[in-house]
């Protein structure tokens, strides 16, 4: 059976809370190796942010990995971190779309799955320690 | 006989029943063999295109990891012996690196470069890079109120994370190569198959090597005036004007072969090949 939740969009530009929690998923993108004390930093802002892990879940897929999977996939991938102004702005811009269009939700609904399949170990990593923490 | 062939309309264990059919009613007739002959021939050039295409990519990716490593390794080595301070090494790394990876992307294919190009990332700056760093390693502090040597250890591990690249990347690099090369040898399997099935070798060895060239430059060109044609940034353009630039490349060389036919048949009969 479809999960509807899990397939519905989150379409209102993105809270003060979202914007916290995608910036902290968005530094799962990077061009550059990651240890534990990134995980955990991870981990900390998006318990921080207040957000449920199904919403945490959904900005993870619908809107980080939507947006920046291709970093992952670049021959010279960003590596610092993306800069948050940018990163919200293009998450903002690309939920208008899908406001606007059934089209752009059809197609953006069927590309997700390839592109949050580009960061999904670490995502699972962070799911993880996330529910060890949060229990 | 002059344009009729024979056709096989029943066989048994005794023999095999033959009559004579028309040109026309051919199965395979040579104006479908011209055109099948025409896609084998655009087909190898857009697999000797993809195979330059994938081939280039992974080399510009193993010489990106080395020269970061190496860039990486250098200015922490200088910071060490007291060259440079931790703060004009890791300001220097994370300029470098970023220098770098322009030059990188520049040298990346079309199609990865338009990718890169359409979201105009925008990454964090050096401060940002610090107060990230900061708040990872020492929870609950700006950097600020960090001591003398807590920022050393700042500066020295945005230093060290500069010369890093993701591993899971890197790993692809021989399988990129090897979908080059499997492209490379799809196209030389092509092109061989061609020249051995043909009644005069080296004219078909012509023919071939200049078709599949006109392809290569016809892809070449696409991929150079794409920035300029396609805009900044529009990916499905860039791989569609570069698949189109080799298809009109390949149709190109093809129509000169055939408008030179005369001079490339003397050219191999000069080469030692008798045609009749």
């Amino acid at each position: 059976m479809l999960n509807k939740t899990r397939l519905s969009f989150v379409l209102h530009s993105l809270s003060e809370p979202e914007k916290l929690g995608v910036s902290a998923i968005s530094d799962l993108f990077l061009d550059t190796v990651y240890d534990e004390q990134d995980y955990d930093y991870i981990v900390k802002r998006l318990i921080e942010t207040g957000i449920e892990w199904d919403l945490l879940d959904k900005l993870y897929r619908d809107d980080a990995a939507f947006l920046l999977s291709f970093n992952l996939n670049s021959v010279a991938g960003e590596w610092a971190g993306f800069n948050e102004e940018w990163l919200i702005d293009q998450i903002n811009e690309i939920r208008e779309k899908r406001r606007n269009s059934l089209i752009v939700r059809f197609i953006d609904r069927v590309l997700i799955p390839f592109r949050a399949s580009t960061a999904k170990k670490k995502w699972d990593i962070i799911r993880i320690k996330y529910f060890n923490l949060v229990k | 006989m002059a344009d009729k062939d024979i056709q096989i309309i029943a066989s048994s264990p005794k023999g095999i029943v033959v009559e004579p059919v028309a040109a026309s009613e051919r199965l395979i007739t040579n104006g479908d063999f011209n055109v099948l002959k025409l896609a084998l021939h655009q087909l190898s050039a857009q697999a000797l295109n993809f195979a330059n295409m994938y081939i280039n990519d992974a080399s510009v990716r193993y010489n990106y990891c080395y020269k970061i490593n190496k860039m990486a390794e250098e200015i922490l080595s200088d910071v060490e012996s007291g060259k440079a301070t931790a703060k004009e090494g890791a300001e220097f790394a994370n300029q470098l690196r970023n220098h770098i990876m322009e030059e990188a992307r520049i040298q990346s294919s079309t199609i990865g470069k338009a990718i890169a190009q359409k979201k105009k990332v925008t990454g964090r700056t050096i401060e940002e890079l610090i107060n990230n760093k900061t708040a990872k390693t020492f929870p609950g502090k700006t950097f600020e109120q960090l001591t003398s040597n807590e920022k050393q250890t700042i500066y020295k591990s945005i230093i060290s994370s500069s010369g890093r690249s993701d591993p899971k990347f890197t790993t692809k690099i021989p399988k990129w190569k090897l979908l080059g090369k499997g492209c490379l040898l799809f196209t030389i399997g092509i092109t061989t198959y061609n020249i051995w099935t043909s009644e005069n070798k080296i004219e078909a060895g012509l023919k071939d090597g200049i078709a599949l060239g006109g392809g290569f430059l016809g892809g070449a060109i696409a991929g150079s005036v794409s920035g300029l044609v396609c805009g900044p940034g529009a990916p499905v353009c860039s791989t569609v004007l570069f698949v189109v630039g080799g298809i009109i490349g390949t149709l190109a060389a093809q129509g000169a072969t055939t408008i030179a036919e005369d001079e490339i048949v003397e050219f191999s009969e000069w080469l030692g090949e008798y045609v009749e």
